[in-house]
């Protein structure tokens, strides 16, 4: 008996552990969203638009960024780490599934876990406490849809290209950070990058980064015109296309990489 | 007599100090077993401070201001925030990975051993990496002083060390207190990003954009705002809407001890629930 009960203390341990660290990171992403809205309200205090955006455009874009972020969770850079660092990679490369679907397919499944436990709270409490983050229009919410979609595989494949470097590297030290660290500054996911100098914002127009966040999110608020709305989904889907070949060479390379250090 | 019992404490400062720079020194040399990923690092970390003053770089340019806060001024704010969490990087960032020593069952040695837990927690790690944090901070800082034009007197300077070091204190006992939750759950990495995303929240721009209520909470629930924010109101002459009892140089600090003796009573109460790793 004693020990049934010592099981199902394990378990329910094991459950409140999960279900604490899923409202902690809740709370970082609650930190994030008001520390925009704060910014953002305290900027608009003195004016009605900064560079033609009204503060409600402003604040739904901080919504829908913080809930869109919530979504975009990669977790490929720590889970091939460690399957190389233990050796694991050499088993599933025997599995008769391709593995970087496989990758995918997983990440996908914690992105679908986290609308339960991120975005749907979050977007009730900024509806409760900041604003019902309405997009533009309909069609502008289905195409933002779609161009999410494209942003998500975007943001995947830049964070697959950096985990496969782990078959040369072993360890990826700092690597996500600083990733994640370019992806917070030129990506339009805390300011649009239509506040940056012009100069710059042609260089970021080369990268893929901006058609990570500031392309959908401009799109939810409607403030690009059809044309460009079609050039963006374009352009966006060429990132797709592009990094997609890169990583399959590169994961190529890396296959035979495996073999000589011997898994 | 009180000479006698002088020279017992002095002798007893003399061997903690000595266990302390042995522990930091092997720890020190485990590290540069693997220099690759320590060079990897010191080229990555300057990069990531950047971000977040180019951040408030291109919200001034449209901005001008963030609560009526120039750039050069909420440069001088991030740089003292950069430059103590660069310290506290170096001495206490094995706080963020508390829960591997609770699951690897490390505390087990020092529990044997005749000397305080939370001492030897505490000297257990040096992290060389945190050297280029605090080198990327210091530039950080250096540059803003320029900036806002500081006034490099040596009472300036003394109630910069000061403050600097409290306000480290301060980071590093925010962490030890939350990260302790690790003696519970055995899990603290969400925690550790949590506290990290609110203390870079927090300190980036100033306080007053927040509501009063939320000040009231980092000002005395989580003492965020004496980090970087009352002092640099005090050094640019920036009403910062509270009114302080003494000034910031003394405030700092005195709020680092407090929280730090808090820090090791909460440290003290898991460590009573610590029940080893159990494999």
């Amino acid at each position: 008996m004693g020990a049934y009960l010592y099981l199902a203390k394990m378990k329910l341990m094991a459950f409140l552990t999960y279900r604490f660290e899923v409202i902690t990171s809740l709370g970082t992403n609650l930190i994030i969203l008001m520390a925009s809205v704060f910014l953002w309200k305290t900027a608009y205090s003195g004016t009605d638009a900064i560079s033609g955006v009204t503060e409600s455009q402003m604040l739904t874009y901080t919504i829908i960024s913080v809930l869109l972020s919530s979504f975009f969770s990669s977790n490929i850079e720590h889970s091939l780490q460690e399957r190389i660092a233990q050796g694991n990679i050499a088993l599933d490369f025997l599995k008769p599934i391709n593995l970087i679907f496989a990758y995918l397919s997983e990440d996908i499944g914690i992105s679908m876990s986290s609308v339960v436990s991120k975005l749907i709270p979050v977007l009730i409490i900024s509806a409760l406490f900041v604003q019902v983050p309405l997009p533009g229009s309909w069609l502008s919410f289905l195409v933002f849809l779609i161009s999410s979609m494209l942003s998500y595989l975007i943001l995947w494949l830049i964070s697959a290209l950096i985990a496969v470097l782990c078959f040369w590297t072993v360890q990826l030290g700092e690597l996500k950070t600083v990733k994640d660290g370019i992806i917070l500054l030129i990506s339009g996911k805390i300011i649009p990058i239509r506040m940056f100098p012009k100069w710059m914002q042609k260089v970021l127009s080369f990268m893929p980064f901006q058609y990570v966040y500031q392309t959908p999110l401009s799109i939810y608020i409607n403030r690009i015109t059809r044309q460009e709305i079609a050039f963006s989904l374009f352009i966006q889907a060429i990132w797709v296309l592009f990094l997609s070949l890169a990583l399959i060479m590169l994961w190529n390379k890396a296959r035979k990489h495996v073999f000589i250090q011997g898994g | 007599m009180y000479l006698s019992r002088v020279a017992e404490y002095m002798d007893k400062l003399r061997y903690y100090l000595s266990v302390a720079s042995y522990s930091m020194k092997l720890s020190m040399k485990k590290q540069l077993e693997y220099p690759m990923e320590i060079i990897s690092c010191f080229a990555m970390i300057p990069m990531m401070y950047a971000t977040g003053i180019l951040l408030l770089y291109f919200l001034t340019q449209n901005l001008k201001s963030i609560g009526g806060w120039t750039f050069p001024q909420l440069a001088f704010l991030y740089g003292i925030g950069d430059l103590s969490h660069g310290i506290m990087v170096v001495f206490s960032v094995q706080n963020w990975f508390l829960d591997r020593y609770v699951n690897r069952g490390e505390f087990d040695r020092m529990l044997l051993r005749p000397l305080n837990v939370f001492f030897q927690f505490s000297v257990s790690y040096v992290n060389i990496i945190g050297i280029m944090d605090v080198l990327v901070g210091l530039s950080v800082f250096i540059y803003s002083c320029v900036l806002v034009k500081f006034s490099w007197t040596f009472s300036n300077i003394v109630r910069l060390v000061v403050i600097i070091l409290g306000a480290a204190l301060i980071r590093s006992s925010i962490f030890t207190i939350f990260c302790s939750v690790a003696f519970w759950t055995k899990r603290c990495s969400a925690v550790t990003a949590l506290m990290n995303d609110m203390l870079e929240r927090t300190t980036l721009y100033p306080m007053t954009i927040y509501p009063r209520l939320l000040q009231l909470m980092l000002t005395l629930i989580i003492p965020v705002a004496f980090i970087s924010f009352f002092p640099s109101c005090c050094f640019l002459g920036i009403d910062s809407s509270f009114r302080l009892p003494a000034d910031a140089a003394v405030m700092t600090p005195a709020i680092g001890i407090i929280t730090f003796i808090l820090a090791q009573a909460v440290f003290n109460w898991g460590l009573r629930n610590y029940e080893s790793s159990g494999s």
